[in-house]
Protein backbone atom coordinates (compact mmCIF):
# COMPACT_ATOMS: atom_id res chain seq x y z
CA UNK A 1 0.00 0.00 0.00
CA UNK A 2 1.36 3.83 -0.88
CA UNK A 3 1.85 5.63 2.23
CA UNK A 4 1.77 9.28 1.57
CA UNK A 5 3.77 12.04 3.62
CA UNK A 6 1.70 12.68 6.09
CA UNK A 7 2.40 16.22 7.30
CA UNK A 8 3.74 19.64 5.26
CA UNK A 9 5.06 22.36 7.33
CA UNK A 10 6.68 25.48 7.22
CA UNK A 11 9.95 26.29 8.71
CA UNK A 12 9.77 26.35 12.18
CA UNK A 13 9.66 30.38 12.37
CA UNK A 14 12.05 32.48 15.03
CA UNK A 15 8.88 34.09 15.89
CA UNK A 16 6.43 33.83 17.90
CA UNK A 17 2.78 34.69 17.04
CA UNK A 18 1.50 37.49 19.73
CA UNK A 19 -2.03 37.40 20.50
CA UNK A 20 -2.60 40.96 21.84
CA UNK A 21 -6.22 40.47 23.44
CA UNK A 22 -5.98 39.90 27.24
CA UNK A 23 -8.03 36.53 27.19
CA UNK A 24 -7.31 35.08 31.02
CA UNK A 25 -8.95 35.76 34.06
CA UNK A 26 -6.40 37.74 35.83
CA UNK A 27 -5.34 39.87 32.55
CA UNK A 28 -1.86 37.72 32.40
CA UNK A 29 -0.45 37.30 29.08
CA UNK A 30 -0.83 34.31 27.35
CA UNK A 31 2.35 31.93 27.04
CA UNK A 32 2.34 32.47 23.67
CA UNK A 33 2.36 36.27 23.87
CA UNK A 34 5.79 35.85 26.03
CA UNK A 35 7.78 33.54 23.75
CA UNK A 36 6.70 30.74 24.42
CA UNK A 37 6.18 28.39 21.38
CA UNK A 38 4.60 24.78 21.40
CA UNK A 39 5.28 22.26 18.73
CA UNK A 40 5.58 23.58 14.90
CA UNK A 41 2.39 24.37 13.65
CA UNK A 42 0.61 27.23 13.60
CA UNK A 43 -2.61 28.33 15.73
CA UNK A 44 -5.23 30.30 14.26
CA UNK A 45 -6.90 33.49 15.07
CA UNK A 46 -7.50 33.22 18.66
CA UNK A 47 -5.39 30.40 19.22
CA UNK A 48 -8.40 29.40 20.80
CA UNK A 49 -10.95 25.80 20.07
CA UNK A 50 -12.61 28.47 18.78
CA UNK A 51 -11.05 29.33 15.66
CA UNK A 52 -13.06 25.89 14.83
CA UNK A 53 -16.54 27.71 13.15
CA UNK A 54 -19.25 27.29 14.90
CA UNK A 55 -17.68 26.55 18.02
CA UNK A 56 -18.92 28.71 21.26
CA UNK A 57 -17.65 29.22 24.67
CA UNK A 58 -19.12 30.34 27.90
CA UNK A 59 -18.31 30.52 31.47
CA UNK A 60 -20.09 31.56 34.52
CA UNK A 61 -17.61 31.89 37.56
CA UNK A 62 -18.77 31.45 40.85
CA UNK A 63 -16.34 33.31 43.49
CA UNK A 64 -17.90 34.17 46.96
CA UNK A 65 -16.97 34.02 50.40
CA UNK A 66 -13.73 33.26 52.57
CA UNK A 67 -13.00 31.85 56.07
CA UNK A 68 -13.73 27.91 56.80
CA UNK A 69 -15.37 25.95 55.11
CA UNK A 70 -19.22 25.40 56.05
CA UNK A 71 -21.15 23.20 53.48
CA UNK A 72 -23.70 25.12 51.82
CA UNK A 73 -22.89 27.84 52.27
CA UNK A 74 -19.26 28.25 50.92
CA UNK A 75 -16.92 29.53 50.58
CA UNK A 76 -17.13 28.99 46.87
CA UNK A 77 -14.52 28.47 44.22
CA UNK A 78 -16.41 27.00 41.02
CA UNK A 79 -18.59 27.38 37.94
CA UNK A 80 -19.29 25.95 34.88
CA UNK A 81 -18.01 26.29 30.98
CA UNK A 82 -20.16 25.52 28.63
CA UNK A 83 -19.55 24.69 24.91
CA UNK A 84 -21.60 24.58 22.26
CA UNK A 85 -19.82 22.39 18.98
CA UNK A 86 -22.76 24.41 17.20
CA UNK A 87 -25.43 26.06 18.45
CA UNK A 88 -27.68 23.52 16.52
CA UNK A 89 -26.39 20.03 18.10
CA UNK A 90 -29.90 19.03 19.55
CA UNK A 91 -31.17 19.26 16.48
CA UNK A 92 -28.04 17.97 14.06
CA UNK A 93 -25.67 15.94 15.54
CA UNK A 94 -22.02 15.76 14.63
CA UNK A 95 -20.00 12.49 14.74
CA UNK A 96 -17.70 12.51 18.21
CA UNK A 97 -15.41 10.01 19.67
CA UNK A 98 -13.71 9.32 22.97
CA UNK A 99 -10.37 8.75 24.58
CA UNK A 100 -9.85 7.43 28.36
CA UNK A 101 -5.95 7.76 29.32
CA UNK A 102 -7.80 6.85 32.89
CA UNK A 103 -11.25 6.84 33.84
CA UNK A 104 -11.69 7.74 37.99
CA UNK A 105 -13.66 10.27 36.81
CA UNK A 106 -17.02 11.33 34.86
CA UNK A 107 -17.90 12.59 31.65
CA UNK A 108 -21.62 11.48 30.71
CA UNK A 109 -22.17 10.73 27.38
CA UNK A 110 -19.33 8.60 26.41
CA UNK A 111 -21.19 5.48 26.24
CA UNK A 112 -23.45 7.05 23.88
CA UNK A 113 -19.74 8.59 21.93
CA UNK A 114 -19.03 5.00 22.08
CA UNK A 115 -22.17 2.74 20.96
CA UNK A 116 -23.51 5.27 18.30
CA UNK A 117 -20.29 7.65 17.57
CA UNK A 118 -22.53 11.11 17.76
CA UNK A 119 -22.42 13.95 20.03
CA UNK A 120 -25.98 15.68 20.33
CA UNK A 121 -25.52 17.70 22.93
CA UNK A 122 -23.50 21.06 24.37
CA UNK A 123 -21.25 19.87 26.58
CA UNK A 124 -21.00 21.52 30.18
CA UNK A 125 -17.41 21.42 32.19
CA UNK A 126 -17.95 21.83 36.01
CA UNK A 127 -16.86 20.01 39.30
CA UNK A 128 -17.27 16.63 40.82
CA UNK A 129 -20.18 17.28 42.76
CA UNK A 130 -22.44 19.21 40.43
CA UNK A 131 -22.37 16.87 37.87
CA UNK A 132 -25.98 15.77 38.46
CA UNK A 133 -27.33 19.31 38.43
CA UNK A 134 -25.83 20.03 34.97
CA UNK A 135 -27.07 17.05 33.50
CA UNK A 136 -30.42 17.81 34.67
CA UNK A 137 -30.36 21.55 33.00
CA UNK A 138 -28.69 20.31 29.64
CA UNK A 139 -31.75 17.68 29.59
CA UNK A 140 -34.04 19.81 28.62
CA UNK A 141 -32.95 20.98 25.55
CA UNK A 142 -33.64 17.86 23.46
CA UNK A 143 -36.46 18.50 21.56
CA UNK A 144 -39.59 16.73 22.74
CA UNK A 145 -40.36 15.33 19.48
CA UNK A 146 -40.75 11.51 19.05
CA UNK A 147 -37.28 10.59 18.08
CA UNK A 148 -34.61 9.57 20.56
CA UNK A 149 -33.58 12.35 22.82
CA UNK A 150 -29.52 12.79 23.15
CA UNK A 151 -27.67 12.25 26.20
CA UNK A 152 -26.38 15.64 27.71
CA UNK A 153 -22.46 15.68 27.96
CA UNK A 154 -20.91 17.09 31.50
CA UNK A 155 -17.30 16.18 32.63
CA UNK A 156 -15.79 16.85 35.76
CA UNK A 157 -12.86 17.68 38.32
CA UNK A 158 -12.47 17.91 41.86
CA UNK A 159 -11.77 21.09 43.15
CA UNK A 160 -12.42 20.65 46.97
CA UNK A 161 -9.30 21.94 48.13
CA UNK A 162 -10.54 25.69 47.33
CA UNK A 163 -14.30 25.15 46.93
CA UNK A 164 -17.36 23.98 49.02
CA UNK A 165 -17.83 21.15 46.54
CA UNK A 166 -20.45 19.30 48.71
CA UNK A 167 -22.60 22.29 48.85
CA UNK A 168 -23.05 21.79 45.15
CA UNK A 169 -23.56 25.59 44.33
CA UNK A 170 -23.59 25.18 40.21
CA UNK A 171 -27.47 25.42 39.57
CA UNK A 172 -29.41 25.28 36.55
CA UNK A 173 -29.82 29.32 35.95
CA UNK A 174 -25.51 29.09 36.07
CA UNK A 175 -25.97 26.20 32.99
CA UNK A 176 -28.16 28.49 31.07
CA UNK A 177 -26.07 31.69 31.55
CA UNK A 178 -22.68 29.69 30.47
CA UNK A 179 -25.04 28.63 27.16
CA UNK A 180 -26.46 31.70 26.71
CA UNK A 181 -23.13 33.43 26.87
CA UNK A 182 -21.24 31.61 25.24
CA UNK A 183 -19.14 33.43 22.14
CA UNK A 184 -16.69 32.96 19.46
CA UNK A 185 -13.54 34.52 19.37
CA UNK A 186 -11.38 34.72 22.21
CA UNK A 187 -11.49 32.41 25.39
CA UNK A 188 -11.06 33.32 28.67
CA UNK A 189 -8.61 31.01 30.53
CA UNK A 190 -7.73 30.74 33.88
CA UNK A 191 -9.65 30.88 37.15
CA UNK A 192 -13.01 30.98 35.30
CA UNK A 193 -16.12 28.49 34.66
CA UNK A 194 -15.44 25.01 35.66
CA UNK A 195 -11.58 25.82 35.67
CA UNK A 196 -12.28 28.15 38.50
CA UNK A 197 -10.93 26.07 41.66
CA UNK A 198 -9.06 23.79 39.90
CA UNK A 199 -4.90 22.83 40.54
CA UNK A 200 -2.75 21.75 37.77
CA UNK A 201 0.98 20.68 38.81
CA UNK A 202 0.34 21.77 42.38
CA UNK A 203 -0.03 25.93 40.50
CA UNK A 204 -3.40 27.35 39.99
CA UNK A 205 -5.19 25.23 36.85
CA UNK A 206 -8.35 25.55 34.83
CA UNK A 207 -9.46 26.45 31.73
CA UNK A 208 -7.02 26.74 29.02
CA UNK A 209 -7.43 26.61 25.09
CA UNK A 210 -5.24 26.91 21.84
CA UNK A 211 -5.72 25.62 18.06
CA UNK A 212 -3.69 24.83 15.32
CA UNK A 213 -4.13 25.47 11.70
CA UNK A 214 -3.17 23.36 8.52
CA UNK A 215 -1.05 24.38 5.60
CA UNK A 216 -3.47 24.46 2.60
CA UNK A 217 -1.46 21.44 0.99
CA UNK A 218 -2.32 19.89 4.14
CA UNK A 219 -5.75 20.14 4.44
CA UNK A 220 -6.08 23.42 5.72
CA UNK A 221 -7.86 22.50 8.60
CA UNK A 222 -8.28 24.03 11.97
CA UNK A 223 -8.05 21.85 15.32
CA UNK A 224 -9.13 23.58 18.25
CA UNK A 225 -8.74 22.53 22.11
CA UNK A 226 -10.14 23.30 25.44
CA UNK A 227 -9.19 21.63 28.67
CA UNK A 228 -10.12 22.08 31.89
CA UNK A 229 -6.82 21.27 34.03
CA UNK A 230 -6.97 20.34 37.70
CA UNK A 231 -4.11 17.26 37.10
CA UNK A 232 -0.40 16.67 37.39
CA UNK A 233 2.36 16.37 40.11
CA UNK A 234 4.65 19.35 40.34
CA UNK A 235 8.19 18.10 39.68
CA UNK A 236 6.50 16.48 36.73
CA UNK A 237 5.61 19.19 34.82
CA UNK A 238 6.97 20.06 31.89
CA UNK A 239 7.07 23.34 29.71
CA UNK A 240 8.20 22.67 25.56
CA UNK A 241 10.06 20.42 26.94
CA UNK A 242 12.18 22.21 30.00
CA UNK A 243 11.62 20.31 33.00
CA UNK A 244 10.31 23.49 34.98
CA UNK A 245 8.39 21.76 37.66
CA UNK A 246 11.56 20.17 39.01
CA UNK A 247 13.38 23.88 39.10
CA UNK A 248 10.57 25.29 41.17
CA UNK A 249 9.85 23.41 44.12
CA UNK A 250 8.33 25.79 46.22
CA UNK A 251 4.73 27.64 46.00
CA UNK A 252 3.12 24.57 46.60
CA UNK A 253 -0.78 24.53 47.62
CA UNK A 254 -1.07 25.22 51.32
CA UNK A 255 -1.55 22.87 53.15
CA UNK A 256 0.12 20.25 51.21
CA UNK A 257 -0.64 17.32 53.10
CA UNK A 258 -4.55 17.65 52.25
CA UNK A 259 -4.20 18.16 48.51
CA UNK A 260 -4.85 15.29 45.84
CA UNK A 261 -2.12 16.31 43.07
CA UNK A 262 -2.83 13.76 41.01
CA UNK A 263 -6.80 14.42 40.41
CA UNK A 264 -7.83 14.87 36.71
CA UNK A 265 -7.90 16.87 32.95
CA UNK A 266 -11.33 17.35 30.91
CA UNK A 267 -9.39 17.11 27.19
CA UNK A 268 -11.91 18.82 24.58
CA UNK A 269 -11.46 18.77 20.51
CA UNK A 270 -12.73 20.18 17.99
CA UNK A 271 -11.59 20.02 13.98
CA UNK A 272 -13.69 21.25 10.86
CA UNK A 273 -11.91 18.39 9.28
CA UNK A 274 -14.53 15.79 8.19
CA UNK A 275 -13.38 12.95 9.96
CA UNK A 276 -16.00 10.03 10.75
CA UNK A 277 -16.39 8.52 14.73
CA UNK A 278 -14.05 6.12 14.04
CA UNK A 279 -11.24 8.52 13.14
CA UNK A 280 -11.98 11.03 15.52
CA UNK A 281 -11.71 8.20 18.36
CA UNK A 282 -8.36 8.12 17.31
CA UNK A 283 -8.04 12.12 16.94
CA UNK A 284 -9.41 11.90 21.01
CA UNK A 285 -6.01 9.74 21.75
CA UNK A 286 -3.63 11.84 20.01
CA UNK A 287 -4.98 14.54 23.03
CA UNK A 288 -2.71 12.26 25.47
CA UNK A 289 0.09 12.76 23.60
CA UNK A 290 -0.06 16.39 23.94
CA UNK A 291 -0.70 15.37 28.25
CA UNK A 292 2.27 13.53 28.54
CA UNK A 293 4.27 16.32 26.83
CA UNK A 294 3.38 18.43 29.86
CA UNK A 295 4.36 15.62 32.32
CA UNK A 296 1.38 13.72 33.25
CA UNK A 297 1.59 10.24 33.34
CA UNK A 298 -2.53 9.81 34.20
CA UNK A 299 -2.03 8.78 37.47
CA UNK A 300 -4.04 6.51 39.11
CA UNK A 301 -6.37 8.87 40.77
CA UNK A 302 -7.04 10.80 37.58
CA UNK A 303 -9.88 11.08 35.97
CA UNK A 304 -8.60 12.05 32.08
CA UNK A 305 -11.19 12.31 29.33
CA UNK A 306 -10.44 13.39 25.87
CA UNK A 307 -13.69 14.26 23.50
CA UNK A 308 -13.14 15.04 20.40
CA UNK A 309 -16.39 15.98 17.81
CA UNK A 310 -15.84 17.19 14.22
CA UNK A 311 -18.59 20.22 12.63
CA UNK A 312 -17.86 19.07 8.98
CA UNK A 313 -20.81 16.64 8.65
CA UNK A 314 -23.95 17.69 10.15
CA UNK A 315 -26.36 14.56 10.77
CA UNK A 316 -30.13 15.35 10.89
CA UNK A 317 -31.42 13.78 13.46
CA UNK A 318 -34.42 12.31 11.71
CA UNK A 319 -32.34 10.71 9.20
CA UNK A 320 -29.73 9.88 12.70
CA UNK A 321 -32.87 7.46 13.77
CA UNK A 322 -35.10 6.71 10.88
CA UNK A 323 -35.38 7.01 7.13
CA UNK A 324 -33.03 5.97 4.29
CA UNK A 325 -29.87 7.20 6.13
CA UNK A 326 -27.47 10.19 5.08
CA UNK A 327 -24.32 11.34 3.34
CA UNK A 328 -20.89 12.18 5.16
CA UNK A 329 -17.67 13.47 3.99
CA UNK A 330 -14.30 11.84 5.16
CA UNK A 331 -10.58 12.98 5.13
CA UNK A 332 -8.49 9.98 3.12
CA UNK A 333 -7.44 7.77 6.94
CA UNK A 334 -3.92 8.08 5.84
CA UNK A 335 -3.93 12.11 5.23
CA UNK A 336 -5.02 12.45 9.11
CA UNK A 337 -1.46 12.49 10.42
CA UNK A 338 -1.35 16.20 10.30
CA UNK A 339 -4.25 16.57 12.32
CA UNK A 340 -2.79 14.24 15.22
CA UNK A 341 -0.04 16.55 15.31
CA UNK A 342 -2.61 19.51 15.83
CA UNK A 343 -4.54 17.61 18.31
CA UNK A 344 -1.16 16.80 20.59
CA UNK A 345 0.33 20.65 20.16
CA UNK A 346 -3.10 22.16 20.79
CA UNK A 347 -3.63 20.23 23.79
CA UNK A 348 -0.34 20.51 25.21
CA UNK A 349 -0.85 24.90 24.65
CA UNK A 350 -3.68 24.56 25.82
CA UNK A 351 -2.57 22.85 29.12
CA UNK A 352 0.52 25.45 29.54
CA UNK A 353 -1.99 28.37 28.88
CA UNK A 354 -4.15 27.62 31.37
CA UNK A 355 -1.29 27.51 34.08
CA UNK A 356 0.27 30.75 32.33
CA UNK A 357 -3.33 32.11 32.97
CA UNK A 358 -3.40 30.78 36.91
CA UNK A 359 -2.92 33.64 39.64
CA UNK A 360 -2.76 33.16 43.26
CA UNK A 361 -6.07 31.71 45.04
CA UNK A 362 -7.58 31.70 48.38
CA UNK A 363 -10.23 28.96 48.84
CA UNK A 364 -12.14 27.53 51.89
CA UNK A 365 -10.40 26.90 55.06
CA UNK A 366 -7.32 29.77 53.82
CA UNK A 367 -6.47 26.90 51.49
CA UNK A 368 -3.95 28.72 48.79
CA UNK A 369 -3.15 27.76 45.55
CA UNK A 370 -0.14 29.91 44.17
CA UNK A 371 -0.08 31.16 40.24
CA UNK A 372 2.81 29.67 38.23
CA UNK A 373 5.61 32.35 38.87
CA UNK A 374 5.95 33.75 35.19
CA UNK A 375 9.12 35.69 35.17
CA UNK A 376 10.82 32.47 37.07
CA UNK A 377 9.00 30.46 34.54
CA UNK A 378 10.39 31.95 31.68
CA UNK A 379 14.07 33.17 33.07
CA UNK A 380 14.58 28.73 32.85
CA UNK A 381 12.57 28.72 29.89
CA UNK A 382 15.52 30.98 28.34
CA UNK A 383 18.08 29.27 30.23
CA UNK A 384 17.33 26.10 27.91
CA UNK A 385 16.49 27.84 24.82
CA UNK A 386 13.21 27.92 24.55
CA UNK A 387 12.13 31.17 24.84
CA UNK A 388 11.36 32.88 21.34
CA UNK A 389 11.26 36.91 20.11
CA UNK A 390 7.86 37.52 20.16
CA UNK A 391 6.18 39.34 17.34
CA UNK A 392 3.75 41.72 18.03
CA UNK A 393 3.12 42.86 14.49
CA UNK A 394 1.70 39.45 14.24
CA UNK B 1 -29.26 -12.92 48.80
CA UNK B 2 -26.89 -10.91 47.17
CA UNK B 3 -28.72 -7.91 46.83
CA UNK B 4 -31.35 -5.67 48.57
CA UNK B 5 -33.86 -3.71 46.30
CA UNK B 6 -35.16 -0.11 47.97
CA UNK B 7 -37.39 1.45 45.95
CA UNK B 8 -39.25 4.79 45.47
CA UNK B 9 -42.19 4.97 42.51
CA UNK B 10 -39.66 6.47 40.65
CA UNK B 11 -36.19 4.80 41.45
CA UNK B 12 -35.16 0.93 41.97
CA UNK B 13 -31.82 0.46 43.77
CA UNK B 14 -29.98 -2.86 44.40
CA UNK B 15 -27.73 -2.33 47.17
CA UNK B 16 -25.35 -5.18 48.82
CA UNK B 17 -24.24 -3.50 51.61
CA UNK B 18 -25.52 -0.50 53.95
CA UNK B 19 -24.83 2.78 52.89
CA UNK B 20 -22.32 3.05 55.31
CA UNK B 21 -20.28 0.21 54.83
CA UNK B 22 -16.53 0.11 55.75
CA UNK B 23 -14.37 1.06 52.63
CA UNK B 24 -14.76 -1.40 49.95
CA UNK B 25 -15.44 -1.75 46.61
CA UNK B 26 -17.04 -5.08 43.95
CA UNK B 27 -16.37 -5.99 40.84
CA UNK B 28 -18.44 -5.39 38.52
CA UNK B 29 -19.16 -5.93 34.76
CA UNK B 30 -21.23 -4.40 32.14
CA UNK B 31 -22.39 -5.02 28.53
CA UNK B 32 -24.11 -1.96 26.36
CA UNK B 33 -26.13 -3.43 23.51
CA UNK B 34 -28.32 -2.07 20.77
CA UNK B 35 -27.43 1.59 21.33
CA UNK B 36 -28.12 1.96 25.04
CA UNK B 37 -25.89 4.90 26.53
CA UNK B 38 -28.24 5.79 29.38
CA UNK B 39 -25.29 4.89 32.04
CA UNK B 40 -23.79 7.44 34.10
CA UNK B 41 -20.17 6.46 36.54
CA UNK B 42 -19.42 4.14 33.95
CA UNK B 43 -16.14 5.79 33.32
CA UNK B 44 -14.89 4.38 36.68
CA UNK B 45 -15.96 0.73 35.69
CA UNK B 46 -14.12 0.64 32.38
CA UNK B 47 -11.32 1.81 34.19
CA UNK B 48 -11.27 -0.18 37.39
CA UNK B 49 -14.33 -2.92 36.72
CA UNK B 50 -15.08 -1.68 40.63
CA UNK B 51 -18.37 -0.58 42.18
CA UNK B 52 -18.99 0.84 45.72
CA UNK B 53 -21.56 2.51 45.33
CA UNK B 54 -25.48 0.89 45.07
CA UNK B 55 -26.70 0.68 41.61
CA UNK B 56 -29.85 2.88 40.48
CA UNK B 57 -32.19 2.77 38.49
CA UNK B 58 -34.81 5.26 37.04
CA UNK B 59 -36.46 7.14 34.28
CA UNK B 60 -33.83 8.57 31.96
CA UNK B 61 -35.17 11.67 32.77
CA UNK B 62 -34.36 12.16 36.35
CA UNK B 63 -30.82 10.81 35.45
CA UNK B 64 -29.08 13.84 36.89
CA UNK B 65 -31.12 13.74 39.87
CA UNK B 66 -30.16 10.04 40.58
CA UNK B 67 -26.48 11.04 39.92
CA UNK B 68 -27.17 13.71 42.80
CA UNK B 69 -28.89 11.38 44.86
CA UNK B 70 -25.70 9.25 44.49
CA UNK B 71 -23.31 11.73 45.23
CA UNK B 72 -24.97 13.01 48.57
CA UNK B 73 -24.97 9.54 49.36
CA UNK B 74 -21.28 9.33 48.59
CA UNK B 75 -20.82 12.60 50.72
CA UNK B 76 -22.16 11.29 53.57
CA UNK B 77 -19.83 8.58 53.89
CA UNK B 78 -16.92 10.18 52.97
CA UNK B 79 -16.63 14.04 52.15
CA UNK B 80 -14.37 13.17 49.77
CA UNK B 81 -15.83 10.27 48.13
CA UNK B 82 -12.93 7.83 47.79
CA UNK B 83 -13.10 5.13 45.41
CA UNK B 84 -13.67 2.63 47.95
CA UNK B 85 -16.84 5.10 49.72
CA UNK B 86 -19.30 5.32 47.35
CA UNK B 87 -17.95 7.18 44.51
CA UNK B 88 -19.01 7.43 41.52
CA UNK B 89 -22.70 5.87 41.42
CA UNK B 90 -23.33 3.80 38.49
CA UNK B 91 -27.20 4.83 37.69
CA UNK B 92 -28.87 3.16 34.62
CA UNK B 93 -31.89 4.98 32.52
CA UNK B 94 -34.87 3.25 31.48
CA UNK B 95 -37.22 4.26 28.86
CA UNK B 96 -40.51 5.04 31.22
CA UNK B 97 -42.11 8.25 32.37
CA UNK B 98 -41.35 9.86 35.49
CA UNK B 99 -44.40 9.32 37.67
CA UNK B 100 -44.04 11.11 41.07
CA UNK B 101 -42.38 14.21 42.88
CA UNK B 102 -39.04 14.01 41.15
CA UNK B 103 -37.91 17.70 43.24
CA UNK B 104 -38.27 15.33 46.26
CA UNK B 105 -36.80 12.39 44.92
CA UNK B 106 -33.35 13.30 46.28
CA UNK B 107 -34.39 13.45 49.78
CA UNK B 108 -36.96 10.95 49.73
CA UNK B 109 -34.20 8.29 48.25
CA UNK B 110 -31.38 9.58 50.92
CA UNK B 111 -34.20 8.91 53.66
CA UNK B 112 -34.79 5.41 52.44
CA UNK B 113 -31.17 4.56 51.92
CA UNK B 114 -29.61 5.67 54.75
CA UNK B 115 -32.72 5.03 56.98
CA UNK B 116 -32.39 0.98 59.05
CA UNK B 117 -34.92 -1.80 58.11
CA UNK B 118 -35.95 -4.05 55.83
CA UNK B 119 -35.30 -3.68 51.93
CA UNK B 120 -38.59 -4.53 50.00
CA UNK B 121 -38.70 -7.03 46.81
CA UNK B 122 -37.25 -9.89 46.17
CA UNK B 123 -35.23 -10.85 42.41
CA UNK B 124 -37.49 -12.59 39.52
CA UNK B 125 -35.12 -15.37 39.29
CA UNK B 126 -32.70 -16.73 42.22
CA UNK B 127 -31.01 -19.81 42.75
CA UNK B 128 -28.03 -21.38 44.13
CA UNK B 129 -24.95 -23.14 42.41
CA UNK B 130 -23.09 -25.17 44.48
CA UNK B 131 -22.78 -22.79 48.13
CA UNK B 132 -23.26 -19.86 45.69
CA UNK B 133 -25.74 -17.80 45.30
CA UNK B 134 -27.08 -16.14 41.79
CA UNK B 135 -30.14 -13.49 40.99
CA UNK B 136 -31.48 -11.95 37.90
CA UNK B 137 -33.07 -8.82 38.30
CA UNK B 138 -34.67 -7.26 35.60
CA UNK B 139 -36.13 -3.11 34.93
CA UNK B 140 -38.31 -1.84 32.36
CA UNK B 141 -37.35 -4.54 29.85
CA UNK B 142 -33.94 -2.61 29.17
CA UNK B 143 -31.88 -3.27 32.56
CA UNK B 144 -31.07 -6.42 33.91
CA UNK B 145 -28.71 -7.08 36.73
CA UNK B 146 -27.28 -10.23 37.73
CA UNK B 147 -25.53 -11.00 41.12
CA UNK B 148 -23.94 -13.94 42.50
CA UNK B 149 -21.52 -13.97 45.72
CA UNK B 150 -19.28 -16.89 43.88
CA UNK B 151 -16.19 -14.60 43.70
CA UNK B 152 -16.00 -14.01 39.55
CA UNK B 153 -13.00 -11.70 38.66
CA UNK B 154 -14.64 -9.15 36.15
CA UNK B 155 -13.63 -11.39 32.72
CA UNK B 156 -15.99 -13.93 34.24
CA UNK B 157 -18.70 -10.82 34.73
CA UNK B 158 -18.28 -10.10 31.31
CA UNK B 159 -19.03 -13.21 30.36
CA UNK B 160 -22.16 -13.30 32.36
CA UNK B 161 -23.33 -10.33 31.11
CA UNK B 162 -22.96 -12.47 27.57
CA UNK B 163 -25.61 -14.70 28.57
CA UNK B 164 -27.93 -12.04 28.52
CA UNK B 165 -29.63 -10.12 25.67
CA UNK B 166 -30.93 -6.92 27.34
CA UNK B 167 -29.68 -3.33 26.17
CA UNK B 168 -27.68 -3.16 29.39
CA UNK B 169 -26.23 -6.12 31.57
CA UNK B 170 -24.55 -5.15 34.83
CA UNK B 171 -23.31 -8.45 36.61
CA UNK B 172 -21.68 -8.00 40.40
CA UNK B 173 -20.09 -10.35 42.51
CA UNK B 174 -19.54 -9.97 46.12
CA UNK B 175 -17.30 -12.85 46.36
CA UNK B 176 -13.96 -10.72 46.60
CA UNK B 177 -13.82 -7.31 48.63
CA UNK B 178 -11.36 -4.97 47.04
CA UNK B 179 -10.02 -2.56 49.08
CA UNK B 180 -7.43 0.06 49.10
CA UNK B 181 -3.89 -1.22 50.72
CA UNK B 182 -2.65 1.56 53.09
CA UNK B 183 0.82 -0.45 53.50
CA UNK B 184 0.77 -1.33 49.65
CA UNK B 185 0.85 -4.58 50.22
CA UNK B 186 -1.34 -7.06 47.78
CA UNK B 187 -3.89 -8.01 48.64
CA UNK B 188 -5.39 -11.60 48.32
CA UNK B 189 -8.66 -12.42 45.99
CA UNK B 190 -10.52 -15.55 45.10
CA UNK B 191 -11.32 -16.90 42.02
CA UNK B 192 -13.92 -19.18 40.99
CA UNK B 193 -12.89 -22.04 39.05
CA UNK B 194 -14.28 -22.64 35.09
CA UNK B 195 -16.25 -25.35 36.48
CA UNK B 196 -18.35 -22.78 39.12
CA UNK B 197 -18.81 -20.14 35.79
CA UNK B 198 -20.22 -22.35 33.54
CA UNK B 199 -22.83 -23.81 36.23
CA UNK B 200 -23.44 -19.88 36.65
CA UNK B 201 -23.86 -19.50 33.07
CA UNK B 202 -26.28 -22.80 32.77
CA UNK B 203 -28.56 -21.79 35.70
CA UNK B 204 -28.92 -18.32 34.11
CA UNK B 205 -30.05 -19.91 31.06
CA UNK B 206 -32.30 -22.49 32.35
Amino acid sequence: MKRRTFLKVAPLPLLATAFPVRTTAAGRKRARELGVRIGRLEPGRWNAITDVPGVEVGHVTLIQGNGPLRVGTGPVRTGVTAIWPHRGIVRDYLPCGVDVPNGNGEMTGILQAQQLGVLNSPLCLTNTSSIGMVYDALEPLQPGDDLPPGVPVVGETWDAFLNDIEGRHVHAEHVRQALESAASGPVVEGAVGGGTGMISYGFKGGIGTASRRLEVESGGWTVGALVQANHGLRELLRIDGVAVGAEISDLLPDPIDEVSLFNSILMILATDAPLLAHDLQRLARRAVHGLARTGSISGNDSGDFALAFSTANRIPRAQFWRGGGYELRSVEQFDIGALFEAAAEAIEEAIINALFAGEDMIGRDGHTVHGLPVERTLSILRLHGRLFPVDHGI
Amino acid sequence: MVFELVETPDCSVLRCERWDAPRGRWFVAYRARHGYRWLLGNGVVDEFATVSAPLFIAPRALLGAVYNTGISLGHRRDHDMAIDLGWPPLCAGVDRPASGDAANLEKNLLDLLTATGKASGRPPFSTNVGSHAVERWQFNGEVTVIGTDAPLLPQQLARLCDTDTAPLTIALATGNRVTLQEDDRPQTLRAASEDTLTAIITALRT
